[in-house]
């Protein structure tokens, strides 16, 4: 520890963070809330059905604030007493019950507003979202309706607190003076009843640590910087980097808990810098102790997800508005807590610039290479030209947060639903080979385009596949803008909305579009089984003469039934994307421009537009198992290709050639992001020599226009060893495009896939 | 077979564009094989035959053709097209019949499995130059380029000089991997357009050298001194196979014999391994893998140490 440079240097508990992260594990998990803290999660949700039934005809903003005040000011409370965060409040899920329902790692049913509207308003949109996802044409959220990737504007909430907020509410309505309208006036009620809530609700936790640390004297020194930090935030500017930690775990919390889902904790090394430095100078804290207090910190998205569901995001690097490199030693600082944290919660990103540091490259190669896949790395250029290209200004786009995985959105000025559908961009071959009709149940899905087996020319073909394409577009959009604006009435949220602009200013809350940006999000799923079927059916049938259309056809609707030669020349003698093969590469990219430019010519339901994305998350697995036999030799059932990239096993151009093709594509054309999947062995990065050509690897792929990565470095004998012996690898991590996870939690059919994708790679 | 004679065309400074070579293999993002990212191009044929071969297709000047049965479906596409009748089907079984195929390549063509597979390709100055043009901007991010391995790549010399001299006129950084088994002449000739050598000394013990390898080792060893002195960078590289060439004795020569010559820049350890098995069956080649162990980190690690005496920078296998 190093020693104080005058003023208290705060003395800390003997114990450590490793001693600790076990039982603060267990206790996350099952919190002994105490019945003298408060009521019920029962009592409370026949508190809040009472409220309604009572104010049946408030505005629905002013219910949702009232019921989280409610449940805020009467709800049990609890505080682990070795932890140095606190936030446990007993709410039951009242408000996601009321508005949209669980997120993914709950089990309660859908929400009653939003169940109520796909019933109603929204059932023709519902009822065609459903069909489509049932068939592997589109998924997504409910109804199309994305209540779930947002970030508040971090910097400006740490900057102001919520009495700040409160102070601009009342500025903002005094200024309307009479004009102002019956919304905006509960939108500001709602905002007043909400942040008055939140600082309740921390001052009641801050009694809680006082009380606590009477009991608890070992652990009087964090209960005790809760409480004092607790008295503080979030009602105003942190004093100390632990209370800007605290401040945004709570932030977090309670934004969740009025029912959005926070994606992006924001900008790590820039928001929080000030904070850490000025400790620092003041000999407030030394560096092992802030070390400490991350992994504390970040182990509270540990606990909340155990490396099995969807991460939350925390971002490096990149720039400021104004164009300066975000890079300091707290960057590094939390890199090495990460690294001795070791699990895949939370996410981080990298955002890298064409001159970022050599040690930036360096250390995160390194802990990728060590097993650490958590990361994506982004190339701020094209990330930050792609939104400019959609109307942001350059400084506000070089503010974006990737939003989840690689999505990103403006800090505190935009509400980008990134993923309102995705879209499989494979299916519509399907589609076209079979007149509009599911290959496996015959339902019809797209226009009738005519009998395939009759098409004479190559041209044929390619427009009826646009033409179900495009249809499948212009359904999602219209029926996400149907939903959109019904997003008032299933889920207002007042307690974000004043996190961003210009949500205050208008007094709009974001369900209502009161955001500065506000965008959807289409996402592309499946570009290489998109690309490499046109291109098999342009070459085979077209060009060479080996097959015919009707040949094609029914060997596809067949699933390769007694063509097993056809499939193998399909698959292993056509050229594929992803392996720098003109040809191909150029249908890909016409498949990607269709895609993105019809995506940007559509407008949002709330007034903003739509942006392209290209990647696949889980719908790789999930649209390929609902998807039949593809003319790339693609048999029905199988995964389609991850992310951006090629196919399983069929990038035998190697990883230069993989990048090669891959970067062809326009990336300022893909403003909701996108990302490339490269699986290398690790003898190809160990060493020194290893090291520098991983990087060398990195830099290459940001020079060329790639626009975000992600590595696995693993072996297939490690993986197989892994399936038999699942017990002595519950700590080994995989990347599956997007989610790093633990590779005993994938099924088995996942971790096949994997292990054929690895051993590819060796 | 040497590289054929058919109407050469010249590049604008006198590159055979158009001389043809036999390439077996192209391995992208090669990291271990000289100075950064590269492309390893394979050439084929050996004057070596080493027991401990891991490129077992590399020795035959020739084409050769993998046949993994494993992978075959049975269609039968190869019998047909087969003008020989070495693809052919004799009790209910599919059998290829290696001593009557005339190496027409008509069933590689037409086996849409993998089980059938070409190996070394008749490729153009010009068409090698275009595969390892494509990965130019990872070569100049990490200060890599192109290798010629083998089989000896200067075996065939006159397609090995004119590739490499390609590479140089374009500023692409070479390296040429060497058994040393050649005449001088043949070493002198791409001296000008190779940026590296990686020298293989696979055993000091001239007769032993003989015994696993076919050949002495006097020649080699001469190369490699005259190679020294011209100032050409060389990476020593040594295959470490317990018991055959790792004793004491042996090692402690090549560390005297290193420690007298100019400009190596180090001694590369690489570890043995069994893993080439398949491609012997798969060529219906006699696998001659020594059957030992590869060699242990603790054992490697002493064999640096002792190289290291002698002042030689080593580098061990990178552990992954
Ligand atoms: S063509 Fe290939 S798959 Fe078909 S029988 Fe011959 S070896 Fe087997």
């Amino acid at each position: 520890m190093i020693a104080s440079t005058g003023s208290a240097v705060r003395e800390r508990t003997r114990d450590t963070f490793d001693d600790n992260r076990d039982a603060i594990f267990r206790r996350f998990k099952n919190v002994p809330y105490s019945p003298d803290t408060g009521v019920s999660a029962d009592e409370l949700q026949g508190m809040a059905d009472a409220y309604l039934l009572e104010h049946a005809d408030q505005p629905r903003i002013l219910q949702k604030a009232s019921i989280f005040r409610l449940v805020l000011t009467r709800g049990r409370i609890d505080i682990d007493p070795l932890d140095w965060f606190a936030e446990k409040i007993d709410h039951g899920d009242v408000l996601r019950k009321l508005t949209h329902g669980a997120r993914g790692d709950q089990d309660f049913g859908p929400g009653l507003w939003l169940e109520e509207a796909a019933a109603g308003a929204l059932k023709r949109g519902t009822d065609w979202f459903d069909q489509a996802r049932d068939h592997g044409v589109t998924t997504g959220p409910r109804s199309g309706l994305d209540l779930g990737h947002i970030s508040p504007g971090w910097d400006k909430l740490l900057a102001r607190g919520l009495t700040g907020l409160l102070d601009d509410t009342a500025q903002a309505r005094a200024s309307l003076g009479d004009d102002i309208t019956e919304d905006q006036a509960a939108f500001y009620n709602a905002l007043e009843i909400v942040y008055g809530a939140a600082i309740d609700f921390a001052s009641r936790l801050s009694v809680l640590a006082e009380k606590t640390a009477e009991v608890y004297a070992d652990h009087a020194v964090n209960l005790l910087e809760i409480g004092s930090a607790l008295s503080n935030v979030p009602a105003n500017r942190p004093r100390t980097f632990h209370e800007a930690l605290q401040f945004m775990w709570i932030m977090h919390e309670l934004i969740e808990m009025e029912g959005e889902n926070v994606r992006s904790m924001g900008q790590f090394d820039r928001t929080l810098y000030p904070f850490y430095r000025a400790d620092i100078e003041a000999g407030r804290i030394t560096e092992d102790h802030a070390r400490e207090l991350i992994k504390y910190f970040w182990h509270k998205w540990y606990c909340g997800t155990e490396g099995a569901a969807n991460g939350k995001n925390f971002v490096f690097g990149g720039q400021a508005a104004n164009g300066s490199e975000n890079v300091n030693e707290l960057t590094y600082l939390a890199l090495d807590a990460y690294e001795e944290l070791d699990t895949p919660d939370p996410k981080l990103s990298v955002r890298y610039l064409p001159d970022s540091p050599d040690r930036l490259y360096r250390r995160v190669a390194d802990l990728i290479r060590k097993g650490h896949n958590s990361f994506v790395l982004m190339n701020d250029p094209p990330a930050v030209e792609a939104l400019v290209k959609r109307g942001k200004t350059p400084e506000d786009a070089r503010m974006y947060l990737p939003i989840g995985c690689y999505e990103p959105a403006v800090e505190g000025k935009e509400v980008a639903c990134t993923m309102n559908v995705t879209v499989s961009l494979a299916k519509p071959i399907e589609l076209a080979l079979n007149d509009g009709l599911d290959a496996r149940t015959g339902a019809r899905l797209g226009p009738a385009t005519g009998d395939a087996a009759g098409f004479t020319s190559y041209d044929e073909f390619h427009a009826a596949y646009i033409t179900q394409l495009d249809y499948v577009l212009n359904n999602s959009h219209d029926n996400i803008a149907q939903a959109e604006r019904e997003w008032p009435r299933i889920n207002p949220a007042p307690f974000i909305s004043g996190a961003i602009d210009d949500c205050i200013a208008s007094g709009t809350d974001i369900s209502a579009g009161g955001a500065h940006y506000n965008s959807v999000g289409f996402v592309g799923a499946g570009l290489a089984n998109a690309a490499d079927s046109l291109y098999a059916i342009k070459k085979t049938v077209f060009d060479e003469g080996r097959f015919t259309m009707a040949e094609i056809v029914e060997a596809t609707r067949g699933d390769f039934a007694g063509r097993e030669d056809m499939r193998l020349y399909l698959r292993n003698r056509v050229p594929k994307w992803g392996n720098h093969a003109a040809g191909v590469d150029e249908v890909a990219k016409g498949v990607a421009d269709h895609f993105c430019s019809t995506v940007h010519s559509f407008t949002n339901g709330r007034g903003g537009g739509c942006q392209a994305a290209l990647f696949t998350l889980v719908a790789a697995m999930s649209f390929g198992a609902l998807s039949g036999a593809t003319p790339d030799g693609r048999k029905a059932g199988e995964s389609l290709a991850p992310g951006v990239g090629a196919s399983y096993g069929l990038d035998t151009g190697g990883v230069t050639g993989l990048i090669n093709s891959v970067t062809k594509l326009d990336f300022t054309e893909t403003p909701n992001g996108s990302v490339l999947d490269v699986s290398l062995h690790p003898t190809a990065v160990a060493g020194e020599d290893g090291l520098h050509a991983f990087v060398s690897l990195i830099k290459t792929f940001f020079a060329q226009g790639g626009y975000a990565i992600q590595f696995n470095v693993l072996d297939a004998d490690t993986l197989r060893d892994a399936q038999r012996h699942p017990e002595q690898y519950a700590s080994l991590q995989v990347r599956v495009t997007g989610w790093s996870v633990y590779f005993t939690t994938l099924t088995r059919k996942e971790q096949d896939l994997y292990i054929a994708r690895i051993a590819h790679a060796g | 077979m040497p590289a054929s004679r058919s109407p050469v065309t010249e590049s604008a400074t006198g590159i055979a564009v158009n001389l043809k070579g036999r390439v077996f293999d192209f391995k992208r993002f090669a990291v271990h094989d000289g100075p950064g990212i590269r492309t390893t191009v394979f050439l084929k044929g050996c004057p070596l035959s080493c027991a401990w071969c891991h490129n077992p297709e590399a020795i035959a000047r020739g084409s050769q053709i993998f046949y993994r049965p494993e992978r075959c479906i049975e269609c039968l596409a190869c019998v047909d097209a087969c003008p020989t009748g070495a693809q052919a089907v004799i009790d209910d079984k599919r059998i290829f019949a290696r001593g009557i195929c005339d190496l027409s390549g008509d069933c590689v063509d037409v086996c849409n499995s993998g089980a059938l597979e070409m190996s070394g390709r008749s490729m153009s100055v010009e068409e090698v130059m275009d595969a390892v043009r494509q990965d130019n901007s990872f070569y100049g991010q990490s200060g890599g380029g192109v290798t010629l391995s083998g089989g000896e790549p200067l075996l065939q010399a006159e397609f090995a000089t004119a590739l490499l001299r390609a590479c140089h006129e374009e500023g692409i950084h070479t390296c040429v991997d060497t058994c040393g088994q050649l005449q001088w002449s043949t070493l002198e000739a791409v001296l000008p357009f190779t940026s590296m050598f990686l020298y293989d000394l696979k055993d000091t013990a001239s007769e032993n050298h003989r015994t696993n390898t076919g050949v002495l080792n006097e020649r080699i060893i001469g190369n490699l001194k005259r190679l020294s002195e011209t100032g050409v960078p060389i990476e020593v590289r040594m295959v470490i196979i317990p018991g055959v060439n790792d004793s004491d004795q042996q090692i402690e020569d090549a560390g005297r014999l290193l420690a007298d010559l100019d400009n190596i820049t180090g001694v590369r350890l690489l570890a043995y391994h069994r893993m080439a098995g398949s491609k012997y069956d798969a060529l219906d080649m006699e696998n001659t893998l020594p059957d030992v162990e590869p060699p242990g980190e603790v054992r490697l690690i002493a064999i640096g140490k002792q190289l290291e005496t002698r002042g030689l920078t080593v580098y061990l296998p990178d552990r992954a």
